[in-house]
């Protein structure tokens, strides 16, 4: 089973899920086959426990982690505005070999739901301007709610 | 009469229900397949879901078909058959129909020629076998021709032709039914191509699943799959179930795990190299009268060379499971071809009356799941090489196999009586002989040892080696006359030249050879011709030049040796020595006897002082089990894995019968009864408030009436009270909408509430307030901040006039609303008077505002987790997830200082479900979460359970642990989380999370306090040959048992854990 392993990029998701599933409890994930230039990449998306109380497991599931896709709501400005904890508690437990460079995705969630979106997306841009997330990489992205986890880390 | 009317009726109510079944079965098929197809452009011709497909179609086609009707046809697959029958009159069906045969005769071809290539021409003729890889072909060529739709329709429209009248095909709806579903994945692009999806993607875990299965030809289900567990001996002093008679024989054999490997490890595979096969080579076994046929072959893997025979009737049997698992899995599983090689090669070995008998016996199985045949699985399991006491069909029949190292291996006896074509017998470096080998007549002896002296070299050779005769290839050595030979016995040692080539015509099948495997490493090769009744002389002999042929400390003394012992050939096999040969074997020299007395002693100094050391080494071992893991079972007598009499599970009528005194007297046994079975469902709701402790054993019933009215009383008070603090978040929010409405803009009055509100207070909660106060400690919840910061921020800013509140409790007045909650609150609540004035006394006018934020996230935070709890399962509708969360916000509230963790839901449901109660169900939730809270993040049993799993790992299962191990950190038992967190609530399925729940729960007061570990550990040891071949890693793991979630079959785990549990026990006692 090894051997058939080529490359490896492993993503973690980290914030709120919808509503579709059951609580994640522990870690689970699922994996996606890739193509990057012409290389066959398996994609492992992780997902793990949304509340913040079982970071502490994270140490063992962040390891080796290449990426980052930060999740938040759109209709509630908090979730965005946690964001920076987010990032600031992954790269405490992940401790990447490059933290000032390491690549971050944000994403958008729940666009769909448009009466409550406009009130969301001022915030965004009030906070786009305010913070500096320009210094590393970052891509922001809006998506609907459906399936939130694979299509989403499909797109860095 | 009537009888017999019922009777059919009954039959016609079953095969409707197979129809159904039948047609379910197939039609999830095709959609699995059609959704294959929408994310892939292809679907490849070898995956499991084609195989699964066809399966299930053959098994629809086959239900009913008249057999007759097939005629000639009727000694292959009977829809095969039917292909080939119905290609008269459909044109597409004879395309299929021509390229079935095609395939078929093409295979058969194939086996002919591989028969021809490995068994040296035998005398049985090719016989068609249609084997259960080619059961679906025709449906599989079909499949992928796109016809099989058609086929099916014609085969609907022509049913009375074919099917007897209560068939599916002769239901008019449900057939042509059938054939519709088929158009789908007729319509489908299947490719030969190995796709990267193919190369790339790991099995999930029903694959690997059902691959174990069918390799390994053991059920999961089976209770032995715990005795195979023990591939490495753990420290188990009782291992009864392994231990076997240990016969001479049993150090040159290596004990294979499962039969069905064994027979697989006969086959030309790619470990090893198969050199020689024949059939019907017989061997008189030890307590047997007649001589046994079996199956002799050579092996060559890149170590060594083995020799194995088993005896026919154990491969015809284990042909015979083949075909049945085979026959199954076709049908309903997901096999690919590639991973299941098919014994094919049987069919040479196997006699043909035999193997058209078992596949009589495969069509005829009725068709059901792969674990449908577990007896015989077992049985086979049971046998291998073990004691096989208690067998059914051949007893002692794997006892008779025999298997032999090459290696060990000196002298190989060749004798040839009369007609027989010969007998050959082995005799190891130990002296031991194996028993003969009768080859039957037409030089297959031969032929044996030209394939075992092409398979030695480069390492080894005969000697003396085989003649080449120009014509016939090679020949036996000639050999000189015995009475030369004998005559002159040191000539010839010290010449080597031994055999003269003669012309003389000998009669082959009067001479018997003695032939000795050399290792060509051997500076100085011994020739002997040897009797083989000098063996245990020579025993030594051979001890020293062989294993010790690098050594110089044993000086070998050949030629002195060899001078007596004898050289000879003898012509008649049997002569007695005569009288000197013997008296002189029986006077070695001197020197011999000293360097023979020298090696027993170093011998026995090194057994004894190897066994001192394990006997050292397993002391140490248990001390240290002792001291970190008694504390994991509790001492006194061992629980044994089984229960002991008829207590299988708590029943119904038993806990009726038993009165309120008897309870407390028959209290073990009650839990005893659980640990091993569990409770009868229906009493449930009555028996979990005892395990749960919220009755007490031996309460009257006005006691538990009484009890249940305060619990009752005391749940509704505080649900009271959260729901009016909830009440009063609800009107801000709706004031903040309304203000956003109005202003458009994020600025909210200030005055929404009055900061000295009164609101009930939880006491825990106001002295987690104080300790944070005093300590600042913030950063566990990010939301806090921020929530808090604007709430701040809100209430700097302008005054606004609330608009009118959504909930009918308030009215615009702010001022009423504040007088109505502090006259409620405090009428209701007793406690609240005191903490109040504390409140306002002591603490930060802020205070309020905590708790507020607090309750307001914590239902938040609840009811985005009721929401999305267990909706699958049927009790949870919209009023019973209400009691959810009343149940859950009942018991934030009052342990608000812990506050709602994810998986609390997971642990309140199946409470409610079986009271259907709210108070009683947050007793008994408040009773449970006692021990269960400490599993959460801030607690430490989470700690102490993944090091105790560690633990027990390493000592009841070395090898796996040594897998888990390999990165060498405890994370790895990480994948153990939410079984731990949860009592493995989101690994089974409802009804079994019952189950398994009351037999921890059980288990507290029978055996362990930890049972949960030994469950865990059950878990991995039901899948640890699947973990262990695949080598998975942690995150393989990880996602296999996230698969495997809600599959498993709880009640084996649960008897695996029973045995860990008393495995552990003998352990620590070691009796």
């Amino acid at each position: 089973m090894s051997s058939r392993r080529k490359v490896l990029l492993k993503v973690i998701i980290l914030g709120d899920s919808g509503n579709q599933y059951k609580a994640t409890i522990g870690a689970d994930f699922l994996t996606k086959e890739v193509m990057v230039d012409d290389r066959l990449v398996t994609m492992q998306i992780w997902d793990t426990a949304g509340q913040e109380r079982f970071q502490s497991l994270g140490v063992a599931f962040y390891r080796g982690a290449d990426c980052c896709v930060l999740v938040f709501d759109v209709t509630m400005p908090n979730t965005f505005k946690t964001l920076d904890s987010w990032r600031d508690e992954f790269l405490i437990q992940a401790s990447p070999r490059d933290p000032e460079n390491f690549p971050f995705v944000v994403i958008g969630n729940k666009i769909d739901l448009d009466n409550r979106a406009t009130v969301a997306k001022n915030a965004l841009a009030q906070e786009s301007e305010a913070d500096n997330y320009n210094e590393f990489p970052t891509a922001i992205t809006l998506n609907k709610q459906e399936n939130t986890n694979s299509k989403g880390g499909c797109s860095c | 009469m009537r009888m017999f009317k019922r009777q059919a009726h009954v039959q016609e109510e079953t095969d409707g229900e197979t129809i159904d079944n039948l047609l379910f079965a197939a039609k999830r098929q095709v959609k699995m397949i059609m959704e294959e197809a929408a994310t892939k452009k292809c679907i490849n011709e070898d995956s499991s879901i084609v195989t699964m497909l066809c399966g299930s179609i053959e098994a629809c086609l086959q239900y009913k078909l008249k057999k007759q009707s097939l005629g000639l046809f009727s000694h292959t697959s009977s829809t095969t058959a039917l292909i080939h029958k119905i290609a008269k009159y459909l044109d597409v069906a004879k395309d299929t129909s021509k390229v079935v045969s095609e395939m078929e005769s093409h295979t058969d071809h194939l086996r002919f020629s591989l028969k021809n290539l490995t068994l040296d021409g035998g005398k049985s003729s090719p016989t068609h076998q249609p084997n259960g890889t080619f059961k679906c072909l025709w449906i599989r060529v079909a499949l992928f021709q796109k016809v099989l739709a058609k086929i099916v329709s014609y085969l609907v429209v022509h049913s009375s032709k074919y099917y007897e009248s209560t068939s599916l095909m002769c239901d008019k709806t449900k057939g042509s039914v059938l054939a519709q579903l088929l158009e789908g994945p007729c319509a489908l692009e299947y490719s030969r191509m190995k796709t990267l999806d193919h190369l790339f993607t790991d099995p999930n875990a029903d694959e690997l699943v059902l691959r174990h299965r069918l390799h390994s030809h053991t059920s999961l289900t089976s209770q032995s799959s715990v005795a195979s567990s023990h591939k490495r001996p753990a420290l188990a002093p009782g291992r009864s179930k392994g231990s076997g008679s240990t016969s001479s024989d049993e150090s040159t054999r290596s004990v294979p795990i499962h039969a069905r490997e064994y027979v697989d490890s006969l086959h030309q595979n790619h470990k090893a190299q198969l050199l020689y096969g024949k059939n019907n080579v017989k061997v008189l076994p030890r307590d047997a009268d007649d001589l046994l046929p079996g199956y002799l072959s050579l092996h060559q893997t890149a170590a060594s060379i083995s020799l194995k025979w088993t005896p026919n009737q154990l491969i015809n049997s284990n042909r015979l499971h083949t075909h049945i698992e085979e026959g199954s899995s076709n049908c309903t599983s997901p096999t690919t071809e590639s991973s299941y090689p098919s014994g094919r090669l049987y069919n040479n070995t196997c006699r043909r009356s035999s193997s058209l008998s078992s596949s009589n016996v495969s069509t005829t199985t009725p068709v059901t799941s792969p674990i449908s045949s577990p007896d015989t699985i077992v049985m086979c399991k049971d046998n291998s090489w073990g004691g096989g006491s208690h067998n059914r069909n051949h007893p002692l029949m794997w006892d008779c196999a025999i298997n032999v190292n090459i290696d060990e291996i000196v002298y190989l006896h060749c004798h040839h009586q009369g007609s027989c074509g010969g007998t050959l017998i082995l005799v190891g470096i130990d002296g031991v002989q194996s028993p003969a080998f009768h080859f039957p007549f037409g030089g297959h002896l031969l032929a044996f040892l030209n394939c075992l002296e092409s398979g030695l070299q480069p390492h080894a050779r005969l000697d003396p080696p085989l003649w080449i005769h120009k014509d016939t290839g090679k020949i036996f050595p000639k050999l000189k006359k015995k009475r030369l030979s004998l005559s002159t016995p040191k000539a010839a040692s010290e010449s080597g030249e031994f055999y003269t080539p003669s012309s003389s015509v000998e009669d082959e099948l009067d001479i018997d050879y003695v032939f000795r495997i050399v290792g060509v490493y051997k500076p100085k090769a011994m020739h002997e011709l040897i009797d083989p009744r000098r063996l245990s002389l020579l025993s030594f002999e051979s001890i020293r030049s062989l294993r010790l042929p690098w050594s110089s400390s044993v000086p070998t003394d050949s030629p002195t040796h060899s001078s007596h012992a004898s050289h000879t050939s003898n012509t008649g096999s049997y002569d007695p020595p005569t009288q000197s040969h013997i008296e002189q074997a029986k006077k070695p020299p001197l020197q011999t006897r000293d360097s023979l007395q020298r090696l027993c002693t170093t011998m026995k100094l090194q057994i004894v002082s190897r066994a001192f050391y394990g006997w050292l080494a397993h002391c140490r071992h248990l001390k240290t089990v002792r001291e970190h893991l008694s504390g994991l079972v509790y001492n006194g007598e061992a629980t044994l894995p089984t229960p002991p009499h008829n207590n299988k599970y708590l029943s119904t009528k038993f806990w009726k019968s038993l009165s309120d005194s008897d309870m407390v007297s028959r209290q073990c046994e009650i839990y005893s009864s659980i640990y091993y079975g569990g409770v009868s469902p229906q009493i449930r709701k009555q028996v979990w408030p005892y395990l749960l402790d919220h009755y007490k054993f031996g309460m009257s019933k006005e006691d538990k009436k009484k009890l249940d009215a305060t619990s009752a009383n005391l749940y509704e008070k505080t649900k009271f009270d959260w729901q009016s603090v909830e009440s009063v978040l609800q009107q801000r929010e709706a004031l903040l909408k309304a203000n956003i409405k109005a202003y458009g803009n994020l600025r909210p009055p200030h005055d929404l509430l009055p900061p000295t509100l009164d609101l009930p207070i939880p006491d825990n909660f106001r002295k987690r307030l104080i300790d944070r106060q005093v300590s600042n400690l913030s950063n566990e919840v990010f939301l806090d901040s921020v929530i808090v910061a604007e709430i701040n921020a809100n209430n700097v800013s302008g005054t606004v006039k609330p608009p009118p509140p959504l909930t009918k409790w308030h009215t615009v007045d702010s001022n009423y609303h504040e007088d109505f909650c502090a006259v409620k609150v405090s009428s209701r609540n007793p406690l609240r008077s005191s903490s109040a004035d504390a409140v306002d006394g002591k603490l930060d006018p802020n205070y309020n505002e905590k708790i507020l934020e607090e309750v307001k996230l914590n239902l938040h935070r609840i009811d985005k987790d009721v929401h999305r709890c267990d909706r699958n399962y049927w009790y949870f509708t919209e009023n019973n997830l209400k009691k959810l969360r009343n149940v859950m916000c009942t018991y934030v509230w009052k342990n608000l200082d812990v506050g709602y963790i994810q998986g609390m839901c997971d642990l309140v449901a199946p409470l409610l479900v079986i009271f259907d109660d709210e108070s009683l169900t947050y007793s008994c939730f408040c009773n449970l979460m006692k021990k269960m809270v400490e599993n959460f993040p801030g607690g430490t049993a989470m700690d102490n359970h993944l090091a105790n799993m560690r633990s027990l790992v390493m000592v009841l299962d070395p090898e796996l642990y040594d897998l888990l191990h390999l990165n060498g950190d405890y994370t790895h038992f990480f994948f153990c989380y939410r079984w731990l967190l949860l009592d493995f609530k989101r690994e089974m399925c409802y009804e079994d999370v019952f189950l398994v729940w009351e037999s921890i729960w059980a288990a507290k007061h029978v055996c362990s306090d930890n049972y949960v570990a030994f469950i865990g550990l059950a878990m991995m040891e039901a899948y640890r040959d699947i973990l262990i071949d695949n080598a998975m890693e942690m995150v393989e793991i990880i996602k296999f048992f996230n698969e495997m979630a809600e599959k498993h079959n709880a009640r084996e785990v649960l008897s695996i854990a029973r045995d860990l549990v008393f495995r552990l026990q003998t352990l620590i006692e070691n009796k």
